[in-house]
């Protein structure tokens, strides 16, 4: 199995409270829960995978539109490999895009079709074409059929696909709702669920707003009981829905399917409130998350702590302020925005939070010199340390599931390291 | 840069400040030390201890011009590259972040987060080069700042302030810089001339001796005699180092190789020579042959930000289609980051996509630069620079027309190799 849950979370319960979230681990390597970052060709954007070594191994993601290019290279490379192998660190038939890409061969790959960015993919239900919108040339369109998607999943054998659908929110029209529904339906079929292989290519069915809410449809009920064992997990793409909205539809899922222990990955900014949320209300294992990268773009740095005081773990819970504050979000967690002028003379080391050796030298004051000047180093340096602060929020939440305290450190977190 | 300059009428105080500028030299305070372990021709293999630590040289020192490598962090200068010394530059470093950062943060090793040597300039060139308005007087350049057009007053005096706020472990004398193409050869000389004044200034204000090297910049274009000249009274000055300035301005290569060639038969063996403006591969190995130890230029990572990267058989410009398919690295020699992990292919479909890439080609430049550098370094100590020297440039210009090119010949014809 390409994921195994750990510790089996409770998805029902008749307490007003409940904690549904839960460890896993992923193709032997990934620890759950965890987070998936964007990228440009299977890079964290702007960054060197050298630069990064001391983050816990997460999933990569791969957007289509941006490496479906790569498909006649990757063909070719895969012809000439015999003669390459000398030339890679790995071993035993390592996958051809990870290798073209230098990722490690136990790297955990996720194949999506939304891209890295603003845009999404576009199709049309009639044709069952979708529309990639260029990420060079703009407005020059590449249509993919479905045969391309399966050629495409054939050719970079990604650990797990995700199934497209269009893209919607709350507020998307009824008939567009309609036609993104037919979408995502045509899409999980046998022609491509024929691609899912035992240690290879897995898929992760979408489950769309409009198949969950306000109720979950009868859709799912046919896809998951027509397939479900194919089906390695589910990908819910719920967020633009109001925390109280998306538990709603979690509730009504779990209620439906109590005993499904299948991976559960969730559209996201990654915000760490947001995570919370759907970590412990929602039960989720993995998370899109741009929120670092974000944070970066916008001159940020992450000035969360992420190691509850010892103290903390004897202060009594209160589930009523944790849910209430993970439903009703007020709080956002501390940033600093470094471009600001009060940082020019800031002599203080960036955070103590990240411990990236990379930038635990480096002060305020200097980053503020380089976004100053338009350096192209500050973004560097905000993002590994902002990445850096990521990564161990999730090891400090993992840590805690795994000692039953996630429900202090929750608390801990909302009350002090959010303003 | 407000002015605090000394006033340079006056005769008598004049002759006063001689007689400081002497007593200076005389106690030949210096921070480092520079040894020569081995010698092949006029070339040497030597090692450099500065305050932050030794320099094995000849040796490339690349331009972090702002106090940052563009897309290289302090950690892949250090580990990844094996960098032992940086320049910075004291005209943007005064501009942005300014003298009173600096001092507060207690220099830019600290402020930078590097914890190697540094090798400021003095900030001449770059009013030269980014300045709308600039005028040279003796009392120092007048210029305006291509930020925001405030006019400044840059003297020896303040040059040597904010050096000394910087903190590098090598700072460089204000000169009079003018470009060796020049034709006015009265304009040539008095910049000869007021450079040799000018660093008697810069000796008086340095305030840090002890812990700052200052290096004499030689100046005189292509003029043999004017260089000759320089030479002499800058050696009568006995600073730790000496720089050859003034060249890589577009003059012809024969000149320019002449030229550093008079320079290094005049300067003293136990010193450093450091060729201002230097980043092409074979010019640094020409350098290095006829007796120069240091060199610098932003050559290196600003072509490669364009796609340009360098190998042993010249340069290649990887954003052409023929890389598209190219399942080998950029040079197959080449140990850097690059080169073990990534293929011409993946780097020419990136080079579009993500700025990851315009690092990665950074550090393969200067990697290679540094590399080729100790390589002929280590051809010293083993006594095979003729063989090393041969190969790298035949191979170097493998794909040229016309093969190694005659002012390369003469060069090292003049370094005691024969490629006739």
């Amino acid at each position: 199995m390409l994921f195994s849950p750990l510790t089996k979370s409770k998805l029902q319960s008749s307490k007003a409270f409940l904690n549904r979230a839960r460890q896993g681990l992923l193709k032997g390597t990934v620890s759950t829960p965890s987070y998936i970052l964007p990228t440009n060709l299977g890079i964290i954007p702007g960054i060197m995978n050298m630069n990064l070594p001391e983050i816990s191994p997460v999933p990569v993601q791969f957007s289509l539109a941006d490496i479906y290019h790569l498909r006649e290279v990757i063909e070719k490379y895969q012809s000439d490999y015999p003669s390459l192998s000398s030339q890679t660190k790995n071993q035993n038939e390592p996958n051809p895009l990870l290798s073209y890409l230098n990722h490690p061969k136990d790297t955990v790959s996720l194949l999506t079709m939304s891209t890295c960015g603003s845009d999404k993919i576009l199709g049309n239900y009639k044709t069952m074409e979708m529309d990639i919108p260029s990420t060079i040339h703009p407005g020059n369109k590449n249509r993919l059929s479905l045969q391309d998607f399966s050629a495409a999943i054939a050719t970079f054998k990604p650990d797990l696909f995700i199934t497209p659908t269009h893209s919607i929110t709350a507020k998307t029209s009824k008939k567009k709702r309609e036609r993104a529904v037919k979408t995502s339906r045509e899409y999980i079929n046998p022609s491509v669920l024929n691609l899912v292989q035992d240690r290879g290519p897995q898929v992760l069915m979408t489950i769309s707003i409009e198949e969950s809410y306000p109720k979950i449809s009868p859709i799912i009920d046919e896809k998951i009981s027509q397939f479900g064992e194919k089906i390695s997990g589910y990908f819910f793409n719920t967020h633009s829905l109001k925390p109280q909205t998306r538990f709603a539809v979690f509730q009504k899922f779990y209620e439906r399917y109590p005993t499904d222990e299948k991976l559960r990955v969730l559209e996201s900014s990654g915000n760490p409130t947001e995570v919370l949320e759907n970590l412990v209300l929602n039960g989720i294992d993995l998370f899109e998350a741009r929120y670092p990268i974000d944070v970066s773009e916008k001159h940020h740095c992450l000035a969360f702590d992420t190691e509850m005081p010892n103290e903390w773990r004897s202060t009594p819970v209160d589930t009523e302020f944790i849910k209430e504050s993970l439903s009703n979000p007020t709080k956002t967690p501390r940033t600093l925005n470094l471009s600001r002028s009060e940082f020019r003379k800031d002599s203080t080391v960036l955070t103590s939070g990240s411990k990236s050796p990379l930038t635990n030298s480096i002060t305020r004051s200097y980053i503020h010199h380089l976004l100053d000047c338009k350096e192209m180093n500050a973004s560097i340096l905000l993002t590994i340390h902002n990445i850096h602060v990521y990564d161990n929020f999730f090891k400090a939440m993992r840590s805690h599931i795994a000692d039953n305290t996630l429900e202090i450190y929750t608390q801990w977190f909302l009350q002090t390291q959010c303003k | 840069m407000e002015n605090s300059p000394l006033k340079v009428g006056d005769a008598s105080a004049q002759e006063s400040k001689k007689e400081e500028v002497k007593e200076l030299v005389r106690m030949n305070i210096s921070a480092l030390q520079f040894k020569v372990l081995k010698q092949w021709g006029f070339a040497r293999a030597s090692l450099l201890t500065l305050p932050h630590g030794d320099v094995r040289t000849p040796v490339y020192m690349p331009v972090g011009t702002k106090g940052a490598m563009k897309g290289l962090l302090p950690k892949n200068m250090k580990d990844d590259i094996d960098c032992e010394i940086m320049l910075a530059n004291t005209y943007h470093l005064f501009l942005k972040p300014g003298e009173e950062i600096l001092d507060r943060e207690g220099g830019l090793h600290k402020f930078a987060a590097w914890d190697k040597n540094y090798l400021t300039d003095s900030g001449g060139f770059q009013i030269v080069s980014l300045s709308d308005l600039n005028e040279v007087t003796e009392e120092g350049v007048t210029f305006e700042s291509h930020i925001d057009k405030m006019k400044f007053l840059l003297t020896p005096e303040r040059s040597m302030e904010v050096q000394n706020s910087i903190g590098a472990d090598i700072m460089m004398a204000l000169d009079d810089v003018v470009p060796p193409t020049i034709t006015d050869a009265d304009r040539l000389e008095e910049a000869m001339h007021r450079s040799v004044r000018w660093l008697d200034r810069c000796i008086l204000a340095h305030k840090k001796p002890e812990v700052q090297n200052l290096f004499a910049i030689v100046q005189g274009g292509c003029d043999d005699d004017l260089r000759k000249i320089c030479c002499d009274e800058m050696i009568k000055r006995n600073t730790p180092g000496y720089a050859i300035g003034g060249l890589a301005g577009g003059e012809d290569k024969e000149d320019f190789w002449r030229t550093v060639h008079t320079c290094t038969q005049l300067l003293p063996d136990d010193k450093p020579r450091y060729v201002m403006g230097i980043g092409y591969p074979v010019d640094i190995l020409i350098c290095s042959l006829l007796g120069a130890d240091m060199y610098d230029c932003v050559y290196a990572t600003r072509v490669a930000r364009f796609g340009t990267v360098f190998t042993r058989n010249g340069e290649i410009k990887l954003r052409g289609s023929s890389n598209k398919n190219q399942f080998i690295p950029i040079d197959s020699k080449c140990q850097c980051y690059t080169c073990k992990n990534y293929t011409r292919s993946y780097l020419w479909q990136s080079f579009t996509r993500d700025s990851s890439c315009l690092q990665l080609l950074s550090l393969h430049n200067v990697y290679f630069l540094l590399d080729i550098i100790r390589e002929f370094r280590q051809a010293i100590l083993d006594e095979n620079v003729e063989e090393y020297m041969t190969n790298f440039v035949t191979d170097y210009y493998i794909t040229e027309k016309d093969g190694v090119p005659q002012w390369v010949k003469n060069a090292l014809k003049a370094g005691g190799i024969d490629m006739s």
